[in-house]
């Protein structure tokens, strides 16, 4: 099983040749360039997840709704 | 008598010393060590020389307000400039960021080249990191951020949101 660094390395060398190249060298648009770098780090990502490094994202909590569902319940048990 | 503090030649100090010592209590120690040997003691380096260093190791707080992003925010980590104002070099900045919508309930920010995690979906670590759960209007929310040594950062939001902005408050230049 690969470390958390060796599987990041590549990824690293990855954005700094693609930093050059649209910094330095001015190859890419920065339409290309953001989603090239975007890519590149969702892919990393990805793949610290399968290794079992990161967790999946979870949506985010819609904490109005769970205030209204505890709510609901407090009323229905005749707490509220 | 030669006497040496960290390899620097302190001449005369013991003389002046014991001229004044009292026998089994404490006394005013008339050191000679030359001031400009002070810096010498700790760094090996000359009273110029650490002044300059000294000089440029406290940064010059900047407060300058001023727009660096207003468009459809990412969702995947993006490039965000800030050498404009920053210039290319490292920096800490304070930045506000104004969500587009209700849609948008999370921004994260970190270095450029941070391979580490900073966005977290219920926003109970904010390191690096900020959320938003109940969106009001023209609220900003306040986060502070270091750039690379380019004055770039990255950033992402949970939502591509239209009309978002971040402004640099005020920043810390570094070397």
């Amino acid at each position: 099983m690969p470390t958390e660094s060796e599987i990041k390395a590549p990824y690293i060398e990855t954005h700094g040749i693609l930093e050059h190249q649209h910094y330095d060298l001015g190859l890419w648009t920065k339409e290309e360039f953001d989603q090239l770098h975007g890519e590149n780090w969702d892919a990393m990502e990805a793949e610290l997840i399968a290794e079992g490094y990161r967790k999946i994202p979870e949506p985010l909590r819609d904490l109005d709704a769970e205030v209204d569902e505890i709510k609901a319940k407090l009323k229905e048990a005749g707490i509220i | 008598m030669s006497t040496f503090l960290n390899g620097v030649l302190i001449a005369g100090a013991p003389a002046t010393h014991e001229g004044t010592h009292v026998s089994g209590g404490s006394d005013d120690i008339d050191s000679a060590l030359p001031l400009a040997a002070i810096p010498d003691t700790l760094t090996g380096k000359d009273a110029d020389t650490l002044d300059g260093e000294e000089a440029s190791a406290f940064a010059k707080l900047t407060v300058a307000e001023t727009e660096v992003f207003s468009d459809t925010s990412p969702t995947a980590w993006t490039d965000l400039d800030l050498s404009g104002v920053v210039g290319a070099n490292y920096a800490l900045v304070k930045i506000k960021w104004l969500p587009g919508s209700d849609n948008q309930r999370m921004a994260s920010f970190r270095k450029n080249g941070d391979t580490d995690e900073f966005y977290e979906s219920t926003g109970q670590y904010i390191s690096g990191c900020v959320a938003l759960y109940n969106y009001i209007v023209g609220v900003h929310i306040v986060a502070i951020i270091e750039t690379d040594n380019a004055g770039k950062i990255e950033w992402k939001t949970d939502n591509a949101v239209a009309n978002t902005t971040i402004d640099i408050m005020s920043f810390l230049k570094g070397g």
